[in-house]
């Protein structure tokens, strides 16, 4: 049994002790896996939240890789990763507009045709998450938000073919399509519907820190569904 | 070995050109390094400096990128070239941190109260967004050249319509209730409010001003061709009836080269009409006599000098009155002794387009005709390739022909600075007269290059080398501070000046012409 030094949850870690397997360990961060198959993360700064995550004083110390039972002491939860937004304040449309061209590492052809063909962009470009996977996941985020009737019909295909990309890309993924996303990601979602300029801008520049280039193709994302929706909803 | 790279299709900004082959000449073997979009100019120079480039394999969309260094290394610097293209390491962390809007939208979402848009990019894009910023209800200070004339005809009728201002094409200085835009230098807010058809003639004005106490509110650009027939004033008489609205301006000063005498008639008549006084500075015009509330000037610092007095006399102020503070203002320029006098050619070459023309204008009644890439009058155009400098000569290197695809030379005076060396190895050169403009947006170290390469060739004043004329643009606050510079060119043997015109003047004093030599260039 470990014992975690936790000091919030999100609001989808189960509240009793769970059986996980390490598969991931950086400076701050670390990836398990569930009897579920799916990821679960402890983390040590509250900006990495996301879905089934669990933010720690510290990681556990030992380098143990096989499964073991984590516990932790009751904790409240400090970040709900589901999305549920009013409509975006639509001041912000001249800077969606510019999202999608932001340089994501992956050409405007393939952009272009993911935006046709989503699962064409499945574990294509480089990275921890490869960029058209951020990017999938972005644009799914604001379609499911403003178009649920359009994203359904845009990833119809994506599911099935999710194996043709890594498991933690997967896993994220598969968050976004149960309306799941990372703190940095519903931060920016809520400050869209807002009307704070230093906000947004703060917001943005978080999203642009996450990885090398998987904010960057996650915003490019979001600004692709964001015109898609409103130019399906008559702009 | 020098070896050309042409990167088909290709568009960098001119400063990223700049750093990365700024940081290519710090590696060890980099004897040289230089990319630039390939333009006719630029190619030209490029040739000139010894780098092999074939006829018609490039178009001005490519980047050529040339190396000297050991035939071994060429293919990997080459390929750092590229990676700190795409990717430069000098980019700042903060830079990371900070997110800047990307287009006009994206800006005015952030920024919706914003009533100027200032647009820099290539020539061949800013019209289209100009456009967009004047169909938005904004302003547009239009820092890009190469706009046709067309575009800038349609652009400023646009603006015209809609009760806006288009400043430029090609307005590289501006300020907007005392704050400088583009190239500017740190002065005070005061009473003067001033339309400008030239950037650097605002600037030597407003610094000129400075040096008297007197600040200026509102500096209005209009672009050089603004005051040409086809355009016919449009910005310039706009910005003059918005600066006659605004009670804190005191006085009006108009500068530019002579416009066009129909574009001269509507300035002036807009002056008159204003209820304050004013200066007319256009400068190498024929003499007006002044005519209250309008004075006229033919010289930048002759324009301060007028200004100065206007506020100092109110409305009170008399013809006799201007017309000694002129007297007191020539008789100060310094003259030189005859023993100093140098039996060559005078060479000017110049980072500020309007120091230029102001330093042709006051040398050329002294010296003859003065050749130049743009010159008081069309029949002393320099023929052919404006490298080569013929007879008594001066180049302005922000033309356009240096600027396609390469940084403006007040911010990289680095091609200024090679031209000037090859003068000064030319025997039939006597005198060199240059520019140094300091202030928000010109080099930080202006001078560095050329003081390292004066010692480096063994300059000394006096000695047999041509002498060195200098006029400083900047003031005490500037980020480059006025006095460090001075210090520097006088260590380095140039004599120093505060005034474009004292220093041209000057120079064409000492400069005579070579008796007995043939033209080198000829």
């Amino acid at each position: 049994m470990i014992e975690l030094s936790a000091r919030l949850r999100s609001a989808d870690w189960p509240e009793k002790p769970v059986r996980l397997q390490v598969r991931h360990r950086f400076s701050g961060v670390m990836n398990l896996v569930g009897p579920d198959e799916k990821r679960y993360t402890l983390l040590t700064r509250h900006i990495d939240f996301q879905p089934r995550s669990l933010l720690c004083a510290s990681l556990p110390a030992h380098d143990a890789t096989g499964e073991e039972q984590y516990s932790f002491p009751p904790v409240e939860v400090g970040f709900d990763p589901e999305l549920r937004l009013p409509f975006p304040n639509p001041r912000w449309k001249g800077m969606w507009t510019e999202w999608p061209t932001l340089e994501t590492g992956l050409s405007p052809e393939e952009v272009e045709k993911g935006v046709q063909l989503p699962e064409s962009l499945l574990g294509r470009g480089e990275g921890f998450t490869p960029a058209g996977d951020d990017l999938l996941s972005g644009m799914l985020t604001s379609l499911l938000w403003l178009d649920p009737v359009l994203a359904e019909r845009k990833f119809l295909r994506v599911e099935p073919m999710l194996h043709n990309t890594g498991w933690f890309s997967r896993q994220m993924l598969l968050d976004t399509m149960h309306g799941c996303t990372w703190k940095r990601g519903k931060d920016l979602c809520m400050a869209l519907c807002d009307t704070d300029a230093a906000r947004l801008l703060e917001s943005v520049a978080s999203i642009l820190q996450w990885g090398h280039r998987s904010g960057a193709a996650w915003l490019a994302g979001l600004g692709v569904g964001l015109c898609l929706a409103d130019a399906h909803n008559g702009g | 070995m020098k070896n050309m790279h042409i990167v088909k299709g290709v568009y960098y900004d001119s400063v990223t050109l700049m750093l990365v082959a700024r940081e290519l000449k710090q590696i060890e073997d980099v004897r040289e390094a230089t990319l630039n979009i390939a333009t006719p100019a630029n190619i030209a120079i490029m040739r000139q400096a010894g780098f092999e480039i074939p006829e018609g394999a490039h178009s001005p969309d490519d980047l050529l990128v040339g190396l000297d260094c050991p035939a071994e290394r060429q293919q990997e610097l080459f390929q750092t070239a590229r990676t700190w293209l795409a990717s430069p390491p000098w980019k700042k962390e903060s830079e990371k941190t900070t997110y800047q809007p990307k287009s006009l939208d994206g800006a005015l979402s952030i920024l919706p109260e914003a009533n100027l848009a200032l647009v820099s990019i290539a020539g061949r894009y800013a019209a289209a967004e100009a456009t967009k910023a004047l169909e938005r209800g904004r302003n547009v200070m239009l820092y890009s050249d190469n706009v046709s004339l067309e575009d800038e005809i349609r652009l400023k009728q646009l603006a015209h319509s809609r009760g806006l201002i288009v400043m430029g094409p090609d307005c590289g200085t501006a300020v907007i209730n005392g704050k400088g835009l583009g190239f500017s230098n740190a002065c005070p807010t005061g009473p003067v409010g001033i339309v400008s058809a030239s950037g650097t003639g605002l600037q030597e004005v407003m610094v000129q001003l400075a040096r008297r106490g007197i600040g200026v509110k509102h500096g209005l650009g209009t672009g050089g061709r603004d005051v040409k027939t086809e355009v016919g004033g449009i910005s310039f008489v706009d910005g003059l009836n918005a600066l006659a609205r605004d009670p804190d301006i005191q006085v009006l000063v108009a500068i530019g080269k002579p416009p066009a005498a129909e574009v001269r008639a509507r300035i002036l008549a807009t002056m008159e009409q204003s209820g304050k006084a004013g200066v007319a500075c256009f400068m190498g015009d024929r003499n007006h006599p002044d005519a209250p509330p309008v004075f006229f000037a033919t010289q930048l610092e002759e324009c301060a000098q007028v200004v100065s007095v206007l506020l100092e006399k109110g409305k009170q102020v008399d013809k006799a009155t201007v017309k000694q503070a002129r007297q007191a203002l020539f008789g100060s320029y310094p003259v030189p002794p005859p023993h100093e006098r140098k039996d060559g050619y005078l060479k000017g070459l110049f980072t500020g387009g309007t120091l230029c023309y102001e330093a042709q204008f006051m040398a050329q009644p002294i010296v003859g005709p003065v050749w130049s890439n743009a010159p008081l009058h069309s029949e002393q155009k320099v023929q052919g390739n404006s490298l080569s400098m013929t007879g008594h000569c001066m180049v302005d290197y922000g033309e356009d022909e240096f600027t396609q695809g390469r940084l403006h030379p007040m911010i990289d005076p680095s091609l200024r600075t090679e031209r000037l060396l090859e003068q000064l190895k030319d025997p039939m050169v006597g005198v060199i007269l240059f520019d140094v403009v300091l202030g928000y947006g010109s080099a930080a170290q202006p001078v560095d290059e050329l003081v390292a390469a004066l010692q480096q060739a063994g300059y000394r004043e006096g000695s047999s080398f041509p002498t060195l004329v200098c006029s400083i643009c900047g003031t005490e606050e500037d980020p480059q501070v006025l006095s460090a510079q001075r210090t520097k060119l006088k260590q380095a043997g140039v004599k120093v000046f505060e005034s474009n015109a004292a220093a041209a003047l000057f120079a064409a004093l000492l400069a005579q012409s070579p008796q007995g030599k043939e033209e080198k260039n000829g």
